[in-house]
């Protein structure tokens, strides 16, 4: 093990981290096959700017009687964004609503394209970002299932195994073959967290902690999540929740107005977030 | 998996890099998926309705008879078997006009599915073409037995029609990607799809024949694409003779031409594209 640590140490001391820290406030456990993999994320003074098309459309037709526009066009999204996660990090992602969050999770994802710096990431991305992407209301549970699939990208794995896996962990039965629209809330958003998580990740994306349905579905679903968030090599939270961050992490980062402003153990960081948090609550 | 985004360097690189979203289209999981989308389109619009798929023929078979009757009874048009050249050539618009209204809307009416699904993005337009063939084979084969029964004998040169719309599916598919990557940039290019669609409907020979038109005139007609498109499918359905061999080259022409200058347009609009929907 110390062989194989080696380059890796002197790699992370290189990138301004010490993973042997890292190790050591490591959750209980902790496998020797999530060191060994290659996954990776390498981001590199990432940039990303969004449009506001509004106000790109005023611009065009102000040209036209020649007045200058009043909007900026482009919103920075992300500035200046570098971060490396390496196999055995469970990176908690923390930030006031609107600091870029929920975006360096589509960048990492490849939702969205960048602008600026490098991006390179390694190993079989899964984001639970948002799920139930696609589903659609007018068509059955069991075509949805497979429309969320492929919209996924996923087909390739798409089985009557999995697709009954999916059902019976969605607990919907006989009712699979109705039309989405006759579901309820809950019935509707277990089987888009069903239908989600059946995958091998090696790098784990979650938006917040998914819990719907019932307690016990609740229950059972939190359950799942947890073993998945253990066995991928790389996970990584964004979430509002201090108690479970410091639970399921080991290194969390702070995002401030699109920029990481804090990097390091998870209470150091949780306290110095509640401050900044309490600081401008009070601004 | 790995994923590095860099510029390539070098020609061959640079190269690979320019060809590889073609590739994709050799990856049967592409196809799967754009037929998914296309199937549950159409289980979608017909999924509730009493008459369900009977609309798909209907509505074109009562633009036939409604042509048909202002063309060859009232306006007396020179041409034997009128209503076998609209099924020939209106058919065929049909399936060209829908597809290219639809594709401005394909990506900016899905854009909350589309910002979080990973799938590539071309698959939205390309499964508009495939339902919109849909329609077509199913309208053109009720309307070809219509006829048959009714009207003319069985010409086999009939069986050659999928060879002169592979042109036109092909290019349609490469103008629905560039037409749905780019709409989200210009907002306007559905409004102007449909004034450019409607002026071309009546510039094109899909009503009249190309013989009603005066001589001089005619050569004008050599610079409209869709009539180069529609021409070789008219010859095989209506005239029932194997087109010119001039007639299926311009056709593979203004197909290379297409499918080129739409991959040029998606190559400059993919890259920011999800900020402008």
């Amino acid at each position: 093990m110390s062989v194989r640590l080696a380059p890796r140490v002197w790699q992370d001391q290189h990138l301004g981290l010490d993973s042997r820290a890292l190790i050591a406030n490591s959750p209980d456990k902790f496998q020797v096959g999530i060191l060994m993999s290659n996954a990776l994320i390498n981001l590199q003074n990432i940039v990303v700017n969004g449009v506001d098309t509004q106000a790109r459309a005023q611009t065009l037709r102000q040209w036209f009687v020649g007045r200058k526009s009043m909007r900026p066009i482009n919103i920075p999204i992300l500035t200046d964004v570098s971060l490396v996660v390496r196999p055995g990090d469970r990176l908690g992602i923390l930030g006031l609503n609107g600091s870029g969050k929920s975006s360096l999770l589509k960048v990492i994802s490849g939702n969205y394209p960048i602008h600026g710096g490098t991006r390179q990431v390694i190993g079989n991305v899964v984001p639970l970002i948002e799920m139930g992407a696609g589903f659609d209301p007018e068509l059955s549970g069991r075509r949805n299932i497979k429309v969320s699939y492929a919209y996924r990208g996923r087909l390739r794995e798409y089985t009557q195994e999995i697709e009954q896996k999916i059902i019976d962990f969605a607990e919907l039965g006989d009712k699979i073959d109705l039309p989405l629209k006759t579901y309820s809330t809950g019935m509707a958003s277990r089987l888009a967290f069903a239908s989600a998580i059946f995958q091998q990740p090696e790098i784990l994306l979650l938006d917040e902690i998914f819990a719907a349905g019932d307690a016990s579905f609740v229950e059972k679903s939190t359950i799942y999540m947890k073993k998945k968030w253990e066995e991928a090599a790389i996970s990584i939270i964004v979430s509002h929740s201090h108690g479970e961050m410091e639970k399921l992490c080991n290194r969390c980062v702070i995002m401030l107005k699109g920029r990481l402003v804090a990097d390091g153990a998870p209470p150091d960081i949780i306290a110095e977030y509640q401050r900044m948090a309490h600081a401008h609550a009070t601004h | 998996m790995q994923h590095i985004e860099t510029a390539p360097r070098g020609f061959w690189p640079a190269f690979v890099d320019w060809i590889r979203p073609f590739m994709r289209l050799a990856d049967r999981y592409y196809f799967m998926t754009a037929i998914i989308i296309a199937q549950n389109s159409v289980t979608r619009q017909y999924r509730d309705s009493f008459l369900g798929i009977i609309w798909t023929i209907l509505q074109p078979a009562v633009q036939i008879v409604v042509y048909s009757v202002i063309f060859s009874r009232i306006m007396r048009f020179p041409i034997e078997n009128y209503v076998l050249y609209l099924i020939g050539s209106l058919l065929v618009w049909q399936l060209i006009s829908s597809v290219l209204l639809g594709a401005c809307n394909s990506i900016i009416m899905q854009a909350e599915t589309i910002k979080r699904c990973i799938v590539s993005l071309t698959v939205f337009p390309v499964a508009d073409v495939l339902r919109a063939l849909y329609t077509y084979g199913i309208s053109f084969a009720v309307m070809y037995v219509y006829a048959l029964v009714f009207l003319v004998p069985f010409n086999p040169m009939i069986l050659l029609l999928p060879v002169f719309l592979i042109p036109i599916i092909v290019g349609l598919m490469a103008l629905a990607v560039a037409l749905a990557f780019a709409a989200p940039y210009i907002r306007d290019l559905g409004d102007v799809m449909t004034v450019m669609l409607s002026v071309s409907f009546w510039l094109t020979p899909i009503l009249y024949p190309i013989s009603a038109m005066p001589e001089d005139v005619r050569p004008l007609y050599e610079f409209n694409p869709f009539y180069i498109m529609i021409r070789p499918v008219s010859a095989v359905v209506h005239d029932g003779v194997m087109p010119s061999e001039y007639m299926i080259l311009t056709q593979l022409g203004v197909m290379a031409v297409t499918v080129l200058v739409s991959y040029c347009v998606y190559r400059v609009c993919r890259k920011n594209f999800v900020y402008y929907i």
